[in-house]
């Protein structure tokens, strides 16, 4: 998840670290914002 | 000028659990770092559901953890003093913290660590989550010819 979050927000994972614990709160809002594989259409993201 | 350094958020937690009603903790935000480090106690502990003499550590870790970011809570007790019942509010400190069943404990954090990363789980339920949106033909009518009309 660290990796994940560092590459999203391009940081360091020590300056994640020191970053509010609240943004995971909006990490997640955003997830629900992404379509699921299963509801992925044909050619999406390309 | 002097500096200004923005406070932590401060969670009211609430419980849905009828053994807990009543109950309210207040407790602050804190950094990536100890928020995972508090989770990773928590699910250190959960891997064994007996606690074991090695758990201890855990479970003094964790709760000086918490006790970092709990603020107030309005948890009471009951104590003899002088032969009489004596209700007393319990500290919200590490301490306060340690003289309590650690199933209370966890449920406290587990409402703590939902408040600060979780989303309310009806959030989004309708949601198309960013599916496209059905293609509909809009009715139109062709306008008028004269400007006058």
């Amino acid at each position: 998840m660290v990796i994940t979050l560092c590459r999203t927000f391009g940081c360091t994972p020590s300056q994640l670290e020191r970053e509010d614990a609240s943004i995971l709160r909006y990490v997640n809002i955003a997830r629900l914002g992404m379509p699921q594989p299963a509801e992925m259409e044909p050619g999406y993201g390309e | 000028m002097s500096g200004y350094k923005r406070p932590k958020k401060i969670y009211r937690l609430v419980f849905a659990d009828p053994e807990m009603e009543g109950l309210e903790v207040r407790a602050r935000s804190t950094s990536m770092g100890d928020y995972q480090l508090i989770m990773r106690l928590m699910m250190k502990l959960r891997q064994n559901p007996e606690v074991v003499e090695e758990d201890l550590d855990t479970i003094d870790d964790m709760l000086g953890q918490f006790a970092k970011v709990l603020v107030s809570w309005n948890l009471e007790v009951d104590t003899e003093v002088n032969g009489r019942t004596v209700t007393q509010p319990v500290p919200a400190t590490k301490d306060g913290l340690l003289d309590q069943d650690i199933d209370f404990v966890m449920a406290i954090i587990d409402a703590w660590t939902d408040a600060v990363g979780g989303v309310d789980p009806e959030l989004g339920k309708d949601s198309t989550s960013g599916g496209s949106f059905p293609e509909v033909t809009i009715p139109m009518e062709l306008l008028s010819t004269s400007p006058g009309n």
